[in-house]
């Protein structure tokens, strides 16, 4: 059994154990029985689970995670309602042998349904929503983690569409943009199962991060790119069927100290702030004119080890300001078309 | 100040202040009448009496908005949404639940001229109504946190997926930063210069809010700022709200002084023109805009800095305003920013003052 899948596993028995618990807490409050509250919370619990972790974030929940946001949530919050009818209705009386039907609702029952499907409508939006803020963040938010800035070590990535502007006065800005949109969302799976946390979206340009201990570990930032990379290899051909053209991406990694805070009042933020910032957006614009793909500062691959399938040249001092300021660089293939023995 | 009321700046704000304050009543009434509904709708639902559950419906709604408007986001609640979210959602749920076991069990009765526990009002219709209430109030509660995290009207746009499919629109541009980050972080350590940006962010949040602009993302020390065409140029809001800001910050330069030591100076590029804007991500999820317009407002950003102007505005923006009285436009010139052949003439916009 793959680490992943013993992870979800136990994320879902974990959930079902908190919903038993909820549920029969609820029951013995509101004066049911704590057995079937407990049961009825395990399976809502693990059914859900389930269908989250095994559904809606794989590729057979692609279609629905396409779907336009307020379509989601409904579709989704119906499954989910669903589930919590065939629990309590269906797997819990079967269990406990009891017979429930006909349905005879009185107050009672009607008070649990509405505790049941407020709590799971609650959940559902927050989930969906999440995906509007960033993973974390609003977790960060809550408990003010960053109220007061504090300094960090972390792997900034910034990844952007190699010719975007000439792209777009070639096959038109807005076929252009649904081609970056398409590419932006099938991306975003190797990034978040490499551990990167995508920050935020600029026009062609997407910015992950890392913290520095998590991305160094197996070198899992620089795996990121080449994955990204092979996923484009893999839908070349459907790429070229929507859009006319592959895209070609550019990177630029540097990690290091940086601050985080929170700014605002009526839009709040978490914002990155420091060198280690600015020093990689300046190697991914010096892509561009020493004419590689992928840039990392010599900095953080002095922390990486790098197993084999990489290749890398070191190229010295890369220009990264107006001002004349460098950074030791080293430039790493991902993989485009350089057809290695292994390369299929 | 006297010199300012050339600019007209003060007596908009007034405008802007009285016209807020009406709609906040106007808020208030609305959405009392929207929860008195609610109530309606729920007690015909399981059958008990209607008339309870409109009344209990406005009286639970009115002192929550009431503090969300008037507390919350007036004057008063400034210090409380400097608190971290925690602290404000957890005061705020406290006063929201407070709001509905007083709505249900003091004021509704009160008004019906019943006892409190009428006959049929045992403690588990209560237990279901209170739950009712919290449900609702819960989700309400959270989706107002949540706003401030996403965006004023991105959350709107992307419930009805306006831009689930690429979109052309004419968008205002406003790019905001400090002159001298750097150098603010060199001399005052990374993580106070932080603190200091954070709190210039927060000091002109609302400003930008009055003028109609929408803070579309943070970067750093850097803030964008959109309107739709026709909002930023109507009254030339979009100059007003880049002169209200740095009288805001000229208001507080004491309060910097003596917190930081140092007085923090802005710069502003105004921008407009065609972009396409469209959602993009899967699991994070954002509205981006793209396009030759916000390429152009970057690099005036960088001109503003070359030619030592606070705010510089592109030809192809002013011309669509009238200015207001007293501020000038001086013409700096035409510079080649799009990245395509033709040049782009440049002005430095001053306010009265400045």
């Amino acid at each position: 059994m793959s680490p992943r899948n013993t992870k979800k596993i136990s994320a879902c028995l974990g959930v079902a154990a908190a919903t038993a618990a909820l549920g029969a807490g609820y029951s013995s409050v509101a004066g049911g029985q704590p057995l079937f509250g407990a049961v009825a919370g395990f399976f809502i619990g693990l059914l859900l689970g389930a269908f989250e972790l095994y559904f809606v974030q794989t590729s057979a929940g692609v279609w629905l995670r396409r779907l336009p946001l307020a379509l989601f949530i409904v579709v989704a919050t119906l499954i989910w309602a669903l589930l919590i009818f065939v629990s309590i209705y269906v797997a819990t009386p079967y269990l406990l042998d009891i017979d429930v039907f006909p349905l005879e609702l009185d107050s009672r029952d009607a008070n649990a349904l509405v505790f049941a499907f407020g709590l799971a409508l609650l959940l559902t939006f927050f989930l969906r929503i999440q995906s509007l803020i960033g993973g974390r963040v609003l977790f960060n938010f809550l408990v003010g983690r960053y109220h007061k800035p504090s300094r960090e070590d972390r792997v900034f990535m910034f990844l952007d569409i190699a010719d975007s502007t000439s792209l777009s006065e070639q096959f038109g800005d807005r076929k252009i943009q649904a081609l970056i949109g398409r590419f932006f969302f099938d991306i975003a799976r190797p990034i978040a199962e490499h551990g990167g946390e995508t920050y935020r979206y600029i026009g062609d340009e997407v910015v992950v991060s890392w913290p520095m201990v998590k991305a160094i570990e197996d070198a899992r930032c620089v795996r990121c790119v080449l994955d990204v990379q092979k996923l484009l290899d893999r839908k070349s051909k459907e790429y070229r069927q929507l859009f006319g053209v592959v895209p070609r991406f550019r990177v630029g990694m540097h990690g290091g100290p940086v601050v985080i805070g929170e700014v605002g009042d009526s839009r709040r933020a978490i914002v990155y702030f420091g060198e280690t910032v600015s020093r990689a957006v300046a190697l991914q614009g010096a892509c561009k004119r020493v004419d590689r793909d992928f840039l990392v500062s010599a900095d953080l691959m002095d922390r990486l080890t790098l197993g084999e399938g990489f290749s890398s040249s070191f190229l010295g001092p890369v220009e990264l300001f107006p001002d004349g300021a460098t950074e030791d660089a080293y430039a790493l293939s991902h993989g485009a078309s350089d057809g290695g023995p292994l390369a299929d | 100040m006297h010199t300012l009321c050339r600019t007209g700046l003060p007596m908009g704000d007034r405008l802007l202040i009285k016209s807020r304050s009406t709609s906040a009543i106007v808020v208030c009434i609305a959405a009392s009448l929207a929860s008195g509904l609610l109530g309606l709708a729920y007690t015909a639902l399981i059958g008990t009496d209607k008339t309870f559950g409109a009344i209990a419906g406005v009286s639970i709604a009115f002192p929550i908005v009431a503090f969300e408007v008037f507390v919350v986001r007036g004057r008063v609640g400034e210090a409380l949404r400097r608190l971290p979210l925690w602290a404000i959602t957890l005061l705020s749920t406290i006063v929201w639940m407070l709001s509905i076991a007083a709505g249900i069990l003091v004021i509704t009765p009160a008004v019906l001229n019943m006892e409190v526990y009428p006959e049929w009002y045992d403690s588990s219709t209560f237990a279901q109504d209170a739950t009712f209430s919290l449900v609702v109030a819960l989700l309400i509660n959270f989706w107002v946190r949540i706003h401030s995290l996403v965006g004023g009207r991105v959350l709107f746009y992307f419930l009805i997926g306006r831009y689930h499919r690429p979109l052309r629109e004419q968008q205002v541009f406003m790019f905001v930063d400090f002159l001298d980050a750097r150098g603010l972080s060199n001399r005052l350590g990374d993580i106070r210069a932080q603190s200091l940006i954070s709190a210039v962010f927060f000091d002109i949040d609302a400003i930008i809010g009055e003028a109609g602009g929408e803070i579309h993302r943070y970067i750093g020390d850097e803030l964008v700022v959109t309107w739709p065409f026709q909002r930023a140029t109507k009254n030339a809001r979009c100059i007003e709200c880049a002169l209200g800001i740095a009288e805001v910050l000229r208001a507080n330069t004491a309060h910097y002084r003596d917190a930081y030591g140092e007085v923090p100076r802005l710069r502003i590029a105004l921008h407009g023109g065609p972009v396409v804007v469209s959602e993009i991500g899967d699991d994070r999820r954002e509205i981006v805009y793209f396009g030759d317009t916000i390429n152009t407002t970057a690099r005036l950003r960088g001109l503003a800095k070359k030619i030592q102007r606070g705010l510089v505005v592109s030809a192809a923006l002013l011309e669509h305003m009238r200015l207001p009285d007293g501020v000038r436009a001086e013409d700096m010139g035409a510079f080649e920013l799009s990245g395509k052949a033709q040049a782009t003439r440049v002005y430095a916009v001053h306010g009265a003052t400045s």
